[in-house]
């Protein structure tokens, strides 16, 4: 008790520079502890985007798309299949199809290029992304409903209530569609919503002559994390179908590339912070060593042995760290809470929305804790600490009586 | 058997192209229960014996026997031992901790046995209150005077229950009076308490207290006196 207080003493006799090491030690905790939930509710925000409107937890798609991109390799029999999944895996989710096209929009007034999904009214309302688009009218009930993007809808000059001609081709032949406007959808992104559209996914079947074909059979699973157990379940189960069967970052490889190169990029930024820090902290400790040796000399020559002097050097390190590191977590969290709840608008520099990865990303991010990774972030902080604390322990331990009380 | 044995004793310190002779051959004997000091002109080699003698130092040449034990070729950490179980130092300048009551820098040497808190602090009070500091032992070294510092000091040396205690011209800072107190204080503990006390000072009223004088000149022992 005695060593603990004398090394909380000794950090407390300059108390400018103490405060001045913990200051920084604290903020840049905090600002770490902001930056990973930052980076964590923008990548679960992704995530969930991408999941939600182009893929899910477990992926299957007819074999060779994911490679190819090519429209035309669908998931046959996608009814069995997606009755296949769901019977293969034993986790609770949703299973829905989804389809991916390309083709020709015409209105009276104009025509456009679309990109078009295809997808299960009711299963999507529930777990997919178009309905949180749906910016004005109603969302998909029968096949001859269609939703625009609000860009789109301007490009071909229609309202809602209006119709128009939806062009394809299957097969190597002209597949045509009769619609009639029944909602429009905006992301905010500009590119998206002047290119996207949604049908239903008995829509997208009529179109390809009543066959049950589906691009892709997707299972939302309630609980993220089972992804793996399921995706190995998914493979089994549907082993001998002509199919493949993808995990979501398989799925969404672009999105998840980002995320590992954005994540990679910020924790060398939040690394070199650390190590900026840990200069300035092993700084402190040097002078606060140097300060002192004529005292190390004195409890040397009065029976401390040399590794006790260090110790006693790395306690004041375990004491900043413990001390700051904590400090600068419960800053951190109390200033990640606000944009927990409330979010970050970014708005004004971003547009409402931009496009990462090929998901649409809100430019209103929202903090998401992941206490894990600032536990993680939080030990290596400590570590770091300590870590300036034991050259100068170390450089301690090897002082001599006599030369260490000649020092002035 | 005697308490200090000093055979033969050199140390050089090379200092540049040159070599500085600060002891040239000592030969020294302490019994137990002296009250000795060591006079010289600064220089004459007092303090490097001092230091030898309690093992902060390593000579060029000759052996110091502890109560039999050679200091040379011993490791650090052992001579550490031999200083924190044997041997109790005060110097000119206090040098105390600055960030502990006196209380507390009395303690230290049984911190570093390993005696238990309460223990510690109990014995504390007690050598505090040996050396008159009672109602003082909560003051940081900072509230007290020299005089005080020193007391606290002598309590820290002998706190441990030393055989002998080893005092750096211990009065050099301290007014007449004081110093008077302190010689005092030194000289009941020895003989109340058997404390083995071995001055180097050119302070005639150390000298004039102690039982034996032991002149130094030039690294040499120039006079042996016993009262």
């Amino acid at each position: 008790m005695l060593l603990i207080k004398l090394a909380f003493r000794n950090l407390m006799r300059n108390r400018r520079r103490t405060l001045i090491t913990s200051a920084a030690i604290v903020f840049g905790m905090a600002l770490m502890h902001f930056t990973i939930c930052m980076q964590h509710g923008a990548y679960s925000a992704m995530i969930k985007t991408g999941i939600g409107s182009m893929a899910g937890h477990v992926v299957v798609q007819g074999d060779g798309y994911e490679a190819s991109g090519d429209t035309s390799i669908v998931v046959e029999n996608a009814g069995r299949v997606a009755a296949k999944l769901e019977e293969a895996v034993s986790y609770k989710g949703i299973v829905l199809q989804r389809s991916f096209l390309g083709g020709l929009l015409t209105s009276a007034d104009g025509s456009s290029a679309a990109m078009v999904s295809a997808v299960e009214p009711e299963k999507d309302r529930e777990v997919g992304k178009f309905h949180d688009y749906l910016h004005e009218g109603e969302w998909l009930e029968g096949s001859k409903d269609i939703l625009l993007g609000v860009g789109l809808a301007e490009t071909l000059d229609v309202e809602l209530g209006d119709k128009l001609v939806y062009m394809m081709q299957v097969d190597d032949e002209m597949a045509s569609k009769l619609f009639r406007v029944k909602g429009l959808l905006r992301t905010g992104a500009a590119d998206q919503d002047g290119v996207m559209a949604a049908i239903s996914v008995e829509a997208a079947k009529e179109l390809r002559g009543g066959a049950d074909h589906s691009t892709q059979v997707a299972m939302i699973l309630e609980d993220f994390t089972q992804w793996p157990e399921a995706l190995a379940q998914g493979r089994d189960g549907l082993a001998d179908e002509n199919v493949e069967v993808l995990s979501w970052k398989e799925a969404l490889p672009d999105m998840d590339a980002f995320i590992k190169l954005d994540r990679n990029a910020g924790q060398g930024m939040l690394s070199i912070m650390g190590i900026i820090v840990a200069m300035g902290v092993f700084n402190t400790f040097l002078m606060s060593v140097m300060e002192r040796t004529r005292e190390f000399g004195v409890l040397l020559s009065i029976g401390a042995k040399p590794s006790q002097i260090a110790r006693l050097v790395l306690l004041e390190g375990v004491i900043l760290g413990v001390l700051a590191i904590g400090l600068g977590t419960v800053v951190g969290s109390l200033l990640v809470w606000p944009a927990a709840v409330y979010g970050l608008d970014f708005t004004r520099w971003m547009g409402e929305a931009m496009t990462n990865g090929g998901v649409v990303m809100s430019a209103k991010m929202y903090c998401v804790y992941n206490w894990p990774r600032m536990l993680a972030f939080a030990m290596g902080g400590f570590m770091l600490t300590v870590l300036a604390s034991v050259w100068p322990a170390w450089k301690v331990s090897k002082l001599t009586p006599v030369e260490a009380m000649r020092h002035q | 058997m005697s308490i200090v044995s000093v055979e033969g004793l050199k140390r050089d310190y090379p200092q540049g192209e040159h070599t500085v002779h600060a002891l040239r051959g000592v030969d020294l004997s302490v019994e137990s229960g002296e009250f000795l000091a060591l006079m010289g002109a600064s220089g004459s080699g007092k303090t490097t014996l001092l230091n030898l003698i309690g093992g902060l130092d390593e000579p060029t040449a000759g052996e110091v026997h502890i109560e039999g034990q050679p200091l040379s070729g011993i490791k650090a950490a052992v001579r550490s031992d031999l200083r924190r179980d044997r041997i109790g130092f005060v110097f000119q300048a206090y040098n105390l901790v600055p960030v502990l009551t006196a209380v507390e820098n009395t303690e230290m040497v049984l911190l570093l046995r390993g005696v238990s808190p309460a223990e510690r602090r109990d014995r504390a009070m007690k050598m505090l209150a040996a050396v008159g500091l009672e109602g003082m032992e909560h003051r940081l070294p900072s509230e007290l005077s020299g005089g005080q510092q020193q007391r606290v000091a002598v309590a820290r040396a002998i706190a441990g229950e030393p055989a002998l205690v080893l005092a750096d011209e211990p009065t050099a800072n301290l007014d007449s009076t004081t110093s008077n107190e302190l010689i005092d204080l030194m000289s009941r503990l020895n003989r109340e308490q058997g404390i083995t006390f071995v001055f180097a000072t050119h302070d005639p009223k150390v000298m004039a207290a102690a039982r034996r004088v032991v002149m130094m000149e030039d690294g040499l022992i120039k006079e042996d006196q016993t009262k």
